[in-house]
């Protein structure tokens, strides 16, 4: 992650709070993900997994999302099931962590055997899905580039017109 | 199955004498009070075997810690432990263990020999492999499964549970599990982890740090460089080229104009270059200073100013200085005239001095002779007194009156021409002064001339014409001051535009300069963004891959570990369970059990065997029971791992050292029946001092028993020992 999308983050985390901070990054990574060619975006605010991306049949991932200040993240029982439940209906399990921390970026982890519990986010280098971090971590530096004054502004209702705009092209 | 034969101890603990013990009845017992050597036997046994493994903090044994082997009334100490083994092949191995003294400081040495079955000797390192390969447990083990040495196995019921069930775990034979946990947990790469994880923490927040000051800095580069009359949009390379242009442009105009030469700068295409671009321009900028025709000229007319002052300055003093000599020559002739009249005013005293002295010489003559006639006639020759001496005539009162004369006329006559002389000498002497002072006055007039000639002549050179009588030099020097103060006031307001050119390029080159510190203090903030780009970081990143592939792979070695021992725990306790059960009870007799169940689960947190001992409610059975049932339930556990057939071992003995300690005679009794169980698999070693406990061995063991009674002990001679 640049150190310009790393300042732009930390302003909005600034700015927005944690809780609403994790929901833009959650949005800003479904917007990479539809930069990186991956169509069909269905994202959740509410309830399941945070949002699924597919770019066809084969390259179907449903994501986790996490993002905190510290070194590790709380991985629940129930993001455990959600994952599961999407597994049945054929999309990768994948734990998006974002730790906001200088040097930082996005780890997408193949959520396949992690457990449950707070987990050191280091360990899950092990599962990391490098291809897809290669193409997704330069298209998030991009997404935050240009949209990073409207999330400012408004937050998650700008970016929720970016991911409808994106759809539509 | 190793088996024991025969011991021979000499110098070690309690013996100072060798003493031999045979091993050939399935029982031995090992009676006599406290302090007589029966421990001592039994521990000759096992340092035999383990050497240093068996003393010290590392045993768990609190009398081991500072344990004493050496015999201290044995001069020099020469400790020395023989054993002789059977394998199940009946090989006989003879073990030779001793501590000689060593060195100049007479240090022990502890040396190991094994005599082999099959001819040969084995020493050192070599016999301690071959030691390994024939006893098989780790000392640790020999502790708790052939050894029951009361204080190890009172722990596994009485210590922490993690070091109970660490001991039950080695009980078990399971300690390579164990082990492997054990150095698996002690790596702490889990710690290592987080603190490089925390070490890159604390440089990234460095990092961070370092950025905000730059960002600072840049910040207050940029309101210097709005000083300096640049506009924000100007703080960038472009800008900073197109001024650098500009800058170049106005010099090279300017050098034109006045016709000075400059070499050829060229616009670097980027900013680093720039810096490099300043400095060559502020060069020739400091050089056109200076090399200006109008400051040339200025500088040529300032040197005239100030030579011609100086020539003003002198010509005024040397003028002074003529009038001044002038003025005293002539005062000096009016009052004492010139040279001439003065050196005919000495001539004249010389002559008048020359006539008083001849007169004076003469007076002189004729008082000569008048003194000489009064010596004469005042002397003692007869009849002087009234002769003339030169005539020879008599006359009355000669001597009188030539006295009377001599007083009146002659002396006074001399004195006066005398005085005269003198008079006219002082005179002369001060008319001679005032010669000499004319001379002088009339050089230092000649003096002050020479030198205001001269003057006139550097004046002449100077004003480049010639100086007359009739020219003032003084105004012609105030005229041409004049004329050079005019034309350094019409070179001023040309060199002072030619200057505000230059200190308009100048000012060009302090904005560059302003820009490029911004562009340098821009690209130190982009180093660290290229960090991340780095090969150094990618091959970080890399091993912080390979350290959690590392760490993951661990973990599941961890967790294999985990499960094999406890799986073989599980069958292990479940073989033993019922003989340590009815072991415990037959020892205890304790009513409030009727069923005693030793059980083994994982430990969540660890990952750990956890063994417990619950009674038939499933309420934990340590708690309640009595020293006596402790000791019958560390018995049980003991005796029913050696017996059952849940740990293999490599020994075909048990050593017993006071078993019977806190057991009533009920528990003694039921002691000796499993005993005597024992005695079908394996030959047991006891040592007591109880003689209700020896009296139930022989009255109830079923097998051939052999005692040794240790009779005494005395400092000399160690244990007295008898074969019984």
């Amino acid at each position: 992650m640049k150190t310009e999308t790393y300042e732009r983050l930390r302003r909005l985390h600034e700015k927005h709070g944690s809780r609403e901070f994790g929901k833009l990054c959650q949005k800003f990574l479904a917007i990479a993900f539809q930069a990186a060619g991956y169509r069909h975006i269905e994202e959740r605010g509410v309830q399941g997994v945070d949002f699924d991306a597919a770019k066809e049949r084969k390259e179907k991932y449903a994501v986790e999302v996490k993002t905190t200040v510290a070194n590790s993240i709380s991985f629940e029982e129930k993001d455990v099931e959600g994952l599961k439940k999407r597994k049945k209906d054929g999309y990768q399990p994948v734990l998006a962590v974002l730790r906001l921390h200088r040097f930082s970026h996005w780890i997408l982890a193949d959520a396949d055997s992690i457990k449950s519990g707070n987990v050191y986010i280091d360990s899950l280098r092990v599962h990391r899905l490098s291809e897809l971090e290669r193409c997704i971590g330069p298209l998030f530096d991009r997404i935050i580039e240009e949209h990073f004054d409207g999330a400012m502004r408004e937050a998650q209702t700008y970016l929720d017109k970016v991911l409808r705009q994106r759809v539509m092209r | 199955m190793i088996s024991l034969r025969r011991l021979t101890i000499k110098g070690f603990r309690a013996y100072t004498e060798v003493k031999e013990f045979n091993f050939d009845s399935p029982m031995v017992l090992l009676f006599g009070e406290n302090a007589r050597g029966k421990s001592s036997t039994l521990n000759a046994i096992e340092w035999c075997l383990f050497g240093n493994e068996c003393m010290g903090k590392g045993t768990g044994i609190r009398e081991r810690i500072n344990w004493e082997l050496p015999n201290r009334n044995t001069k020099p100490p020469n400790v020395s432990v023989m054993l002789e083994l059977e394998d199940k092949e009946g090989r006989r191995y003879v073990i030779s263990r001793s501590l000689v003294p060593h060195g100049r400081r007479r240090g022990l040495e502890e040396k190991l020999r094994i005599n082999l079955p099959e001819g040969g000797l084995v020493e050192g390192g070599e016999a301690k492999a071959r030691l390994q390969q024939l006893v098989k447990l780790s000392f640790r083990d020999f502790l708790t499964t052939v050894y029951q040495h009361q204080e190890a196995i009172r722990a596994v019921l009485t210590q922490e549970p993690r070091d109970r069930n660490d001991a039950i775990d080695r009980l078990l034979g399971l300690s390579d599990y164990r082990n492997i946990l054990t150095g698996i947990e002690g790596a702490r790469l889990e710690k290592e982890r987080r603190e490089i994880g925390t070490s890159f923490d604390s440089f990234a927040k460095e990092v961070g740090v370092a950025l905000q000051t730059r960002k600072t800095d840049l910040k207050e580069r940029a309101v210097k460089a709005q000083q300096k009359g640049l506009g924000e949009s100007q703080l960038n390379q472009r800008e900073a080229l197109k001024i650098a242009e500009g800058a170049k442009d106005r010099l090279v105009e300017f050098a034109h104009q006045i016709g000075l030469g400059l070499p050829e700068i060229r616009v670097p295409k980027e900013w680093k270059g720039l810096s490099q671009f300043e400095r060559a321009l502020e060069r020739e900028i400091k050089r056109f200073r200076s090399e200006i025709p109008e400051v040339m000229r200025q500088q040529d007319l300032f040197r005239d100013r100030s030579r011609i002052t100086e020539l003003r300055e002198a010509y005024r003093r040397e003028k002074e200085n003529e009038y001044h000599a002038r003025r005293k020559f002539q005062d000096f002739i009016r009052q004492k005239g010139t040279g001439k009249v003065l050196d005919e005013k000495i001539k004249g005293i010389l002559e008048e001095i020359g006539k008083k002295k001849k007169t004076l010489e003469k007076a002189d003559a004729r008082a000569t002779l008048v003194r000489d006639a009064l010596e004469y006639l005042s002397s003692d020759v007869k009849g002087a007194q009234d002769r003339c001496p030169l005539c020879g005539n008599k006359a009355a009162n000669l001597a009188e009156h030539l006295k009377e004369e001599w007083q009146e006329r002659i002396g006074g006559e001399v004195r006066k021409l005398q005085k005269e002389i003198d008079n006219l000498r002082m005179q002369l002497e001060e008319l001679e002064g005032s010669s000499q002072e004319y001379d002088r006055l009339k050089e230092g007039l000649e003096s002050a001339k020479k030198r205001a000639n001269e003057v006139n002549r550097r004046i002449a050179k100077v004003l480049a014409r010639e100086i007359t009588e009739k020219d003032d030099p003084y105004v012609l020097l105030n005229r041409k001051l004049d004329s050079i103060k005019k034309e350094l006031k019409e070179l001023e307001d040309v060199v002072g535009s030619r200057q505000d050119i230059l200190d308009g390029i100048a000012h060009l080159l302090n904005q560059i300069e302003a820009v490029v510190d911004i562009l340098n203090g821009e690209e130190k903030m982009r180093i660290v963004e290229e960090i991340e780009a780095s090969p150094e970081y990618s091959q970080m990143e890399e091993l912080k891959d390979e350290f959690a592939i590392l760490l993951d792979d661990i973990g599941k070695i961890k967790e294999a570990v985990g499960e094999v021992s406890h799986e073989e725990a599980r069958q292990k306790v479940g073989a033993a369970e019922r003989v340590i059960d009815n072991y415990f009870r037959q020892i205890a007799g304790n009513p409030s059990v009727t069923n005693m169940r030793f059980s083994v689960s994982v430990d969540s947190r660890t990952a750990r065997n956890h063994y417990e001992f619950k009674d038939q409610n499933g309420e934990d059975l340590t708690p309640v029971l009595s020293q006596g049932d402790l000791n019958a339930l560390a018995l049980s556990i003991f005796l029913g791992m050696a017996t059952s057939g849940a740990v293999k071992e490599s020994f075909g003995f048990v050593m017993l050292d006071d078993p019977s300690q806190s057991l009533g005679s009920g528990h003694k009794e039921k002691l000796t029946e499993i005993l005597d169980e024992v005695l079908k698999d394996r030959m047991v070693v006891l040592s007591s001092m109880d003689k209700e406990l020896q009296d139930l061995t022989f009255s109830r063991i079923t097998g051939a028993k052999k005692k040794y009674v240790f009779s005494h002990w005395t400092p000399e001679e160690g244990p007295g020992v008898k074969e019984e």
